[in-house]
């Protein structure tokens, strides 16, 4: 009896997590506008196409994926979207390769493994795919047709600069790095690195990395405030140690009312980031065009199945990016909305070019 | 040399090997080691701020390692235990979030949460006679994959006044840390003054001589796993609280850390034994070293590396200590 009671807790509780899974925010685009500046008609009646991400993540859920529902049901093509379990390029390429034997051949990829996804893109082009990497770049040289992605370097470099004028052009700054070994990580520092070297009055007094999880973010952030007193300015570059910085400072001026206030710039919009912005402990994020990922990327195979080419193979394709500040809080999807726009506006012109 | 000094040096040196011979006496002298490294090296290791943020994260290692500790002691290991504080606190955040429910609430069921997966871990090792480093390895897949299921990876906002406890201080250190040294007291009298204490050292020590002395080994297996999962669900809303966010990425390093502490702390990998105060010097090297490194500011490409080469150390001293003391004894 005890045993089946204890059966049944675990199946309610089980049922009442379910129960209350959590919605998504919402990106609203006027796809339809955008689609009427398209000349192509386009051939096919089906299109076999795969999106996948590496884990389950906010970033694909909140935006990536919404951008691919909306392709769908603007072209009318299904997307088959898989989520890996784990942030491995093996896993990567079990699922992708599996796919492929199914016979989908136009596959939209975020590469688990910068250095590693290359061989997956180039098994896939060999078998007769199509590929375009997205969300992040993978190592030189390219494999994959194109990669959609906000130029990280970009906006790490503008992100630094924008803390530096927050911050009054003086005083040390804390870099906050996620994994070493990701190309993205190092293009990011560059920018940081980059930024700071302008202004002789700024330096970075420490740098941290290798954060995987939001807690350890937080973990190493507290840390680094104390050792640091003085500490004038803090940026993270990326979502996940973003997420630990926010809830970091959140603690830090919970544990020192009397604290003075260091300039705090996060990345993406993690529902800690944002609560940070509305209670004016993050000073700006940069949020990047996952809707556009999402909605550009099988746009574009579709274009390579019907015998477009990449103008310039491999090229980076810029997705944008927008600061968030309290000022737009409320209001910043519109300019994220623009720049989508725009992208899909000049794909038969930049981007892509038509078959001899 | 007078014979007062004479007496006196004979007299230090049994008290010496007394200390030598004790489980916990390398973690005990590591621990002043570091903390005398850290102050001569380090211009804010002794700072107000530092030592209050110290005392809470050892503070929520100390209940991660709680959690694989009442599993090493019978000989066990709980892989699951990151996997169990990641479902936990989604469990939390819901209850609070979506469900509105109050904290008071919120709370018991979250541990009872707990409390039910250790019971399934430890039903299916007692049932399946299978090692419990397979079977809570499995269990670790489907509590993680529940947690990333339901919550997708969002983190959930948490009631008003939760992070009072993570954040709050009591007689000079961080209520946190006074909630860990009250476990440690309750550890010394479970494992000191109880029945069941004892019979998961016993059961630790020797399965088979516990069963054949009339203890219900498999019994205490389970109860030992749920307490293990239970000690989970309160690590997770004890980091719940300090972040004051519900994260389900929380417990992703918990594995290795909860079993450096233990190793560290001189316990036993292969069970039956138990020291309090290394289980707690345990949890403090660990926390200094990590909290150190960023003091000193060391190199990012190789901080994993002195991470590794510290815990090593600590843990062949310990190896190296208690070999030479059985030849001392």
């Amino acid at each position: 009896m005890k045993k089946l009671v204890s059966l049944l807790l675990a199946l309610m509780m089980l049922f009442s997590v379910a129960a209350f899974a959590e919605s998504t925010t919402e990106v609203n685009v006027d796809t339809n506008t955008a689609r009427e500046n398209l000349s192509w008609e386009f051939k096919g009646d089906e299109y076999k196409l795969v999106c996948y991400w590496p884990a389950p993540d906010v970033f694909f859920d909140n935006y990536v994926l919404q951008g691919l529902e909306a392709f769908e049901k603007d072209f009318g093509q299904h997307v088959e979207w898989r989520v890996g379990t784990e942030w491995t390029q093996d896993v990567e390429n079990q699922t992708c390769e599996g796919l492929r034997a199914q016979g989908y051949d136009l596959f939209y990829i975020f590469g688990a493994d910068t250095s590693g996804a290359n061989a997956l893109y180039k098994d896939l082009y060999d078998s007769g795919a199509k590929v375009v990497n997205y969300a992040g770049l993978v190592d030189d040289p390219q494999e994959s047709a194109m990669t959609l992605c906000s130029n990280v370097y970009v906006q790490a470099y503008n992100s630094t600069l924008k803390l530096i004028e927050e911050m009054g052009e003086e005083g040390t700054i804390i870099d906050v790095l996620e994994q070493l070994g990701d190309v993205n990580t190092q293009k990011r520092q560059q920018g940081v690195e980059d930024a700071v070297a302008e202004y002789p009055n700024v330096s970075i007094v420490q740098t941290l990395a290798d954060i995987t999880t939001a807690a350890q973010g937080h973990e190493k952030v507290s840390d680094a405030l104390a050792a640091n007193a003085g500490v004038k300015g803090i940026i993270a570059t990326g979502g996940t140690a973003s997420a630990g910085l926010a809830t970091a400072m959140a603690d830090y001026y919970a544990v020192n009312p009397d604290a003075d206030h260091i300039f705090c710039a996060t990345m993406d919009q993690g529902v800690e980031v944002m609560e940070g912005i509305a209670n004016g402990y993050v000073d700006h994020t940069v949020s990047q065009n996952g809707w556009a990922m999402g909605y550009v990327s099988p746009l574009i195979l579709m274009y390579l199945a019907d015998g477009w080419e990449p103008i310039n193979w491999g090229a980076h394709v810029d997705t944008g990016y927008i600061f968030i500040t309290a000022e737009n809080q409320d209001s910043w999807q519109t300019d994220i909305e623009a720049a989508a726009m725009q992208m899909i506006a000049s794909l038969e012109t930049d981007v892509l070019k038509q078959p001899e | 040399m007078s014979m007062e000094a004479t007496n006196a040096s004979s007299k230090k040196v049994p008290l010496l090997k007394r200390f030598f011979v004790q489980s916990y006496s390398s973690a005990v002298s590591a621990t002043i080691l570091l903390v005398l490294i850290f102050s001569i090296f380090t211009t804010a290791f002794l700072s107000n701020y530092n030592l209050f943020n110290l005392s809470r994260t050892v503070a929520s290692y100390g209940f991660i390692a709680a959690a694989q500790m009442m599993v090493v002691v019978i000989g066990g290991m709980n892989v699951s235990v990151g996997s169990v504080g990641a479902l936990c606190t989604v469990v939390c955040g819901l209850l609070m979030q979506e469900a509105h429910l109050p904290t008071i609430l919120v709370v018991p069921i979250t541990i009872i949460a707990g409390l039910i997966c250790g019971w399934i871990n430890g039903q299916l090792i007692t049932r399946l006679k299978l090692a419990p480093f397979v079977i809570t390895l499995a269990m670790s897949f489907i509590y993680d994959g529940v947690a990333t299921g339901v919550s997708h990876g969002y983190p959930y906002k948490v009631n008003a006044g939760f992070d009072e406890l993570g954040r709050g201080r009591f007689l000079g250190t961080s209520q946190l840390f006074a909630l860990f040294i009250l476990l440690v007291l309750v550890l010394v009298v479970v494992f000191r003054f109880t029945l069941f204490g004892r019979n998961v050292l016993a059961v630790g020590g020797n399965e088979a001589a516990a069963r054949l002395s009339g203890i219900r080994a498999d019994r205490i297996t389970v109860l030992c796993n749920m307490l293990s999962c239970g000690m989970a669900a309160i690590a997770a809303m004890l980091w719940t609280s300090r972040t004051g966010s519900a994260s389900p990425t929380t417990g992703a390093d918990w594995m290795l850390y909860s079993v450096a502490v233990c190793a560290i702390g001189g316990i036993s990998l292969n069970g039956g034994n138990f020291t309090a105060i290394g289980f707690f010097c345990g949890a403090l090297i660990l926390t200094m070293v990590r909290n150190g490194l960023t003091m000193l500011n060391v190199d990012i490409y190789f901080e994993k590396a002195f991470l590794g080469v510290i815990i090593l150390f600590a843990v062949s001293v310990e190896s190296i200590r208690s070999r030479v003391a059985r030849r001392m004894v």
